[in-house]
């Protein structure tokens, strides 16, 4: 059944060619139009999904080594970091806290199975610590997954009216606030802005990661 | 042919911290993700080299570039849950635009009152 492992390369080569074709909107992640077009072929062919997870297991296993490997851009930020020290914190602490309490209080207060709740809540860190989190507090990772994808679409969209609003036109802040608040989704769109937003978006897309994938563990760690 | 036994190398550099944080958050009971803690390790060794080594970079670059693959398995699982998010999708979906437009907006506004601007080059 390696099949479906060539299967999902091949997709998301052609998905990738059609992301750079749209002039890589957001809309077009290859994310979305792989997992669409599969999910279509799994349901049309009626394959069971754990038939698919086998023959991608590999896929899966990376996720740890290349999460690992996130260490490396933070390593290459360190003259920033070091430059900016405390200030660049606040604000990646205030979009890192804020969104998936938000989120959360929305769902709790609709009155929304417990696991959904719990899977929203890692919604703006990257998807390899998210899934990671999810598994730790109980909730749906494939839901996590998706609600952190559909949170950098919606990111990346609204970013352009919130720094309008608030009349952010510097380039290092702009780029802190999609990596915190749209991850890898906003971080690749900060780097077709431009390579300084780029970096600071990878720079608190790196820390919103460690501290969230932190913090909301041991929370609820210490709540139950 | 070198090279390419350093990019070898250096892949599995990350498998080992992914297994050394795994181990530790075991042995310890840490309740954080094991990759975190490789993250974290791995962080910290770099400190002590003035440079990421070149091969280390371009493995750590091609997997962070194609991480969307990754986590398509674990995505594809929504087929199963279909159910649970087709009924709440009107509000699920509203969750996540009030509270992506709502961190965004005040994450900018405190950003804004900080002084960050040119920073080192």
């Amino acid at each position: 059944m390696v099949v479906w492992m060539g299967v999902t390369l091949l997709i998301y080569w052609a998905a990738i060619r059609l992301f750079r074709f749209c002039n890589q909107s957001p809309l077009a992640h290859p994310l979305i139009t792989t997992v669409v077009l599969l999910a279509a072929g799994l349901i049309l062919l009626s394959i069971p999904i754990a038939e698919y997870q086998q023959s991608t297991n590999l896929l899966t296993w990376l996720l740890g080594p290349a999460t690992v490997a996130l260490a490396i851009p933070l390593r290459n930020q360190l003259p920033h970091v070091k430059h900016y020290g405390w200030r660049l914190l606040p604000s990646i602490l205030v979009g890192g806290l804020s969104a998936p309490l938000i989120a959360w209080i929305i769902l709790s207060y609709a009155e929304i199975d417990q696991a959904i709740q719990m899977s929203i809540l890692s919604k703006s860190i990257t998807t390899p610590l998210a899934i990671e989190v999810t598994e730790i507090l109980g909730g749906y990772t494939a839901l996590a997954a998706v609600f952190v994808v559909i949170t950098g679409v919606m990111g990346v969209l609204l970013s352009d009216l919130v720094f309008r609003l608030t009349k952010l036109d510097v380039d290092e802040q702009k780029g802190l606030v999609l990596g915190t608040i749209a991850h890898a989704i906003g971080t690749a769109q900060g780097f077709l802005q431009g390579e300084k937003i780029g970096a600071f978006a990878t720079l608190a897309l790196c820390i919103n990661g460690i501290l969230t994938a932190l913090i909301l563990p041991i929370i609820f760690h210490l709540l139950k | 042919m070198q090279k390419s036994v350093l990019l070898i190398l250096s892949f599995f550099l990350l498998v080992a911290f992914f297994y050394l944080g795994v181990w530790l958050n075991n042995t310890f009971a840490l309740p954080i993700p094991g990759a975190l803690s490789g993250l974290v390790l791995l962080f910290v060794a770099l400190l002590f080299l003035r440079d990421v080594p070149k091969p280390l970079l371009q493995v750590s670059q091609l997997l962070l570039r194609h991480l969307s693959l990754l986590f398509i398995p674990t995505t594809l699982y929504i087929v199963v849950l279909k159910e649970s998010f087709i009924e709440h999708w009107p509000i699920l979906i509203t969750a996540l635009l009030i509270s992506t437009f709502t961190s965004m907006l005040l994450a900018a506004i405190v950003c804004k009152r900080l002084p960050i601007d040119n920073g080192p080059e």
